[in-house]
């Protein structure tokens, strides 16, 4: 069973992810221009060799939640073959949380790692 | 749910917003669904299997699907305008960017729109402030002026109110919520400035209720308090300023106004000062009423009568009904009352032309406005010149982004917010320009009514708002579509010009064609002003009017009560100016011409009808101080004086309805207010002497009688000086020979007749400067105009020019090219202009005099100025025609 955190859930393959993730998973996914909600999934899922899976209803609500604030911005448009989907962009302010929390996780996950390799010494 | 047609939601990129949020939602998580399931398939899944899959993976979507349109729904119209916000700002942002980039552009633009945009909001802030805001009283459109008229008698419609008329009016009439009455009163004001002569306006007490007019400081009186307290003053704003610097504690002061202490209680708000003249409001009182002999039914004069209809009530109806009064009054008082009426005027027309003499004012301003709105349009086709040139000159980069997936609607609204933003900067430079332009108008302008009320107000600028609208779409339409049809081809290297390659000409030069046309209309409309003015200028007032001076003394009651002190104080300040060394000659009369007048009936056997004339009383020697001429039989003497043998003059106009003028009765009656007003004088004509105008505008000379002035002399004497043009600055020493005979004589109006001539076609002047203005500018941004085009002609054909010259041609035969086209452009825009001059000039026919609206003089006289504007757009061009270096151009190819 997955555990819920705030609204969505996701799972590591082998174990639980940690809260907030998934939205600078999401910004990461958009920096490289608009995706629609499945290809967001995808690439997510796709870049990191399948360790990471979302669940996939649970990606819209983050979605359109991360819009509400501001930080994404949609747009109905078409796919390659034509499909109408709803395509999900960054905003300026979308932008700026990406680079705050890809920092903050990298000085987390450092922090983390640090601990884990000195107490396994 | 609003439904738009699909181009505009297209255009405002709606179409997410066009599905309910339900429907949106669903689409969003059906789409994720099925992809899922497309994928599962490619996996090697049966479909229905793959659809099973994928429904399971996604999880419970009936939970999810409804939390999210519950959010949705929530949120929508926020998102709504942010994105519409957030769209229009990308599009401003992009627009600011390519703007800076190419400045050249922008500023020449801006400046074009801002001086077409500031001289429009100007010119309507005029004819806002003038003619069309409404007066700032409340239900102001219930307000009329009543005035009494008597149309068998001719000349003036408009004629004073007899105050026992206006009691009976007020009494009997109905259609009215209250009637008050004005009248014009010259005391004089007491100060350390010594004594100045001032206009108050002596009302009724109702006044105030009547008018409705807010006070800035202090109160208004009521009929109430002028019962309790007669000696009440009420300021108008100007006089507050003027006079009293704004003091800001003025209430409670005292004033003194002949000799009586009046203690001031309000000052009038701003613009709410009618009447036009006067500085101050005083109660027309019972003693005053008295002392003005305004009790005489037959006086008719100095008075206005302010109305308020009763709502519901209109004039026509009210206007009936007062004539009815009339009737009534003239079988009881035949005497006075005989074929004199009623008629209404709303305070509105009186405001605008208080004394009936701007009739044309409205129309002059319209004229005015439309002619700076022709000039917008020309600016507007110029900055559509130069914007279409860039586009042309853009085209690769519209290629490319429509090759990358940008839609028509896209760019155009891409270029539009360009445009939007190139009139909206250059609005704000010419609201500047305008603010600038109103102060210069106002205070070096001719005076104009209401010239309080003319300010940049909310009114003008919703009209320059509008004005940035109009402009952008004018300007920026034609360029934008032109972007949208933008192709791939552009994008093949060596493409050149195929966007729109010929058409783009054609419609450049189209452009030019109707700036041509456009300046053409404005320079013959300035052409036939011009010549009007100058025809003005020398029509003949009829008098010598260089090296004469003209004053007023105005002699205080007493000392100077009776008849016999007034001749004695007439004759002494003629001598006493006569002994000042420059001065030929010097006479006396009530009124010099455009001094104002009053109206006698005149009757006379030679004439079934009574007809009205100006009646003037003047001195032996006012008719040769004045350098009227003789026309028959001889001038007044001193003979003629007292006592009267009954000689009188008069003018070629009033002579000419006679048959043989010489020796023919008349009966006149005197006018001076006092207790002998409506006196009968029975005169003799001995002499004819000419019409004189005291305003080069003024169209005809009234019917005029002189008197003696000994018959009916006036309080204030005018006097008339002949100088000597050898002597330096004789108005000082005629002021100082006055003020030694009596100081306590105020002294007004010290001009000369010249300046006095100059100053009454001061509008007209302003007028030709208006509009010559425009036509100026229209003609330097058509010259701009034709210049782009052959600018743009010679690189664009730069390698056929240059093949040819290679080929033999000779520099003349390239020049001639480019001048040829010139030529062509200014002659087809020259053509649709005067066809659009025949059609349109007649507008201003009634603003022209001795020069027909279609003169075929004047229109062929501008047609020269327009040769010289395509010579002058040509040099620049023609000459880099010339200069092309064959060898170089091909090479470059």
């Amino acid at each position: 069973m997955t555990p819920k955190l705030f609204g969505y859930c996701m799972s590591l393959n082998d174990g639980d992810l940690i809260a907030g993730t998934l939205d600078v998973l999401v910004l990461k996914a958009l920096s490289w221009g608009p995706r629609h909600g499945y290809g967001i999934g995808r690439w997510i899922s796709e870049s990191t060799a399948a360790t990471l899976d979302v669940e996939e209803g649970a990606l819209y609500p983050a979605l359109h939640r991360m819009e509400r604030r501001g930080w994404l911005e949609s747009r109905w448009g078409k796919t390659e073959l034509g499909r109408r989907a709803k395509f999900y962009g960054l905003t300026r302010k979308g932008r700026r949380q990406l680079s705050e929390q890809t920092k903050r996780w990298h000085s987390y996950s450092q922090a983390v790692s640090l601990l884990l390799d000195k107490s396994s010494i | 749910m609003l439904r738009l047609p699909k181009g505009v939601r297209r255009l405002f990129d709606l179409e997410n917003t066009a599905a309910t949020p339900e429907e949106d939602v669903r689409a969003e998580l059906d789409f994720h669904v099925e992809m899922r399931a497309q994928e599962l398939v490619r996996q090697g899944l049966e479909p229905e299997d793959a659809r099973r899959e994928a429904r399971r993976a996604f999880g419970d979507a009936a939970r999810i699907s409804s939390a999210l349109t519950r959010t949705a729904r929530h949120s929508r119209p926020r998102q709504r305008v942010a994105s519409w916000v957030q769209d229009a700002r990308r599009d401003l942002g992009f627009a600011v960017r390519t703007l800076t980039a190419s400045s050249g552009y922008a500023v020449v633009a801006m400046l074009t729109l801002g001086l077409g945009i500031g001289a429009n909001t100007a010119v309507f802030s005029l004819v806002d402030g003038v003619l069309m805001s409404p007066l700032p009283y409340p239900d102001a459109e219930q307000l009329v002026t009543l005035w009494s008229t008597t149309p068998s008698r001719g000349l003036l419609t408009r004629s004073p109110v007899s105050y026992p008329d206006f009691r009976d009016w007020k009494s009997q009439a109905t259609s009215f919520q209250g009637m008050a009455m004005l009248y014009g009163h010259e005391p004089v004001l007491g100060g350390r400035e010594g004594p100045t002569p001032i206009l108050v306006a002596a009302v009724s007490g109702d006044y105030f209720e009547v008018l409705q007019a807010r006070p800035v400081l202090g109160s208004t009186f009521t009929q109430a308090e002028t019962v309790l307290n007669q000696q009440m003053v009420v300021l108008k704003y100007g006089t507050w300023q003027r006079r009293f610097g704004g003091d800001p504690a003025i209430i409670g002061r005292a004033i003194t106004l002949d000799g009586i202490a009046y203690t001031v209680v309000g000052v009038t708000d701003r613009g709410s000062d009618y009447p036009p003249w006067g500085d101050m409001w005083i109660p027309l009182t019972p003693e005053l009423i008295r002392k003005q002999n305004l009790d005489h039914r037959g006086q008719r004069i100095d008075t206005w009568v302010l109305a308020r209809l009763r709502a519901g009530v209109d004039s026509t109806a009210a206007v009936t009904e007062l004539q009815t009064v009339a009737q009534r009054l003239e079988l009881a008082y035949p005497e006075t009352n005989t074929e004199w009426s009623a008629l209404i005027a709303p305070l509105r027309q009186i405001v605008i032309d208080p004394f009936g003499r701007n009739a044309t004012l409205p129309r002059s301003l319209l004229l005015l406005n439309g002619a700076v709105a022709l000039v917008l349009l020309i600016a507007c086709a110029n900055v559509a010149n130069l914007s279409l040139a860039r586009v042309l000159h853009r085209r690769r980069e519209f290629a490319v982004r429509t090759a990358l997936g940008a839609g028509r609607w896209r760019l155009i609204r891409q270029l539009l917010s360009e445009s939007l933003l190139l009139s909206a900067a250059g609005a704000a430079l010419g609201v500047i320009f305008a603010r600038w332009a109103i102060t210069f108008m106002v205070a070096r302008g001719p005076a104009l009514p209401r010239d309080a009320e003319i300010a940049i107000d909310v009114r003008v600028l919703g009209f320059t708002a509008t004005l940035v609208v109009l402009t952008t779409l004018l300007f920026g339409l034609i360029p934008a579509f032109r972007s949208a049809a933008a192709r791939f081809t552009d994008l093949r290297d060596g493409a050149r010009g195929s966007l729109g390659r010929s058409s783009g000409k054609h419609v450049q030069s189209l452009l030019v064609v109707s700036q041509v046309g456009l300046a053409l209309l404005l320079l013959i409309g300035a052409g036939l002003l011009v010549e009007s003015l100058r025809n003005l200028q020398r029509v003949d007032p009829g008098f010598d009017s260089d090296n004469l001076l003209v004053l007023r003394a105005q002699a205080p009651a007493p000392p100077y009560s009776t008849d016999a002190q007034l001749i004695d104080l007439h004759q002494r300040l003629e001598q006493a100016v006569e002994t000042v060394p420059g001065v030929i000659g010097a006479a006396t009369v009530n009124h010099v011409p455009g001094g104002g007048m009053v109206l006698s009936p005149l009757e006379t056997p030679g004439l079934d009808t009574v007809i009205s004339v100006a009646f003037r009383t003047a001195s032996p020697d006012y008719i040769e101080t004045m350098g009227i001429p003789v026309l028959e039989g001889r001038s007044l003497s001193r003979q003629d004086m007292a006592p009267w043998n009954g000689a009188v003059l008069v003018n070629q106009r009033l002579a000419s309805l006679l048959d043989r003028p010489l020796g023919q009765r008349v009966t006149v009656y005197k006018q001076k207010p006092g207790s002998d007003f409506g006196e009968v004088q029975e005169g003799v004509i001995v002499g004819v002497v000419g019409d004189v105008r005291g305003s080069l505008a003024q169209q005809v000379s009234p019917y005029t009688v002189y008197l003696p002035f000994t018959q009916n002399p006036w309080q204030n004497a005018t006097l008339v000086v002949r100088t000597d043009p050898a002597v330096p600055n004789p108005a000082r020493l005629v002021r100082e020979a006055l003020l030694e005979l009596d100081p306590t004589i105020p002294l007004v109006g010290l001009r000369t007749m010249e300046a006095q001539l100059r100053s009454s076609l001061a509008q007209q002047r302003f007028a030709v400067l208006l509009l010559g203005s425009f036509a100026g500018a229209a003609l330097l941004l058509s010259a701009l105009g034709i210049y782009g085009v052959l600018a743009y002609l010679v690189r664009q054909r730069a390698r056929e020019l240059s093949v040819r010259m290679a080929l033999g041609a000779r520099r003349l035969d390239v020049v001639r090219l480019v001048v040829r086209r010139a030529i062509l452009l200014v002659g087809i825009g020259g053509l649709v202009g005067l066809a659009a001059a025949v059609a349109l000039t007649r507008v201003m026919a009634s603003l022209l005099f001795g020069v027909s609206a279609t003169d075929p003089t004047t229109f062929i006289a501008v047609l020269p100025v327009l040769g010289l504007v395509a010579l002058a757009a040509s040099y620049l061009p023609a000459r880099r025609a010339a200069s092309l270096d064959p060898m170089q151009v091909l090479r470059e190819e």
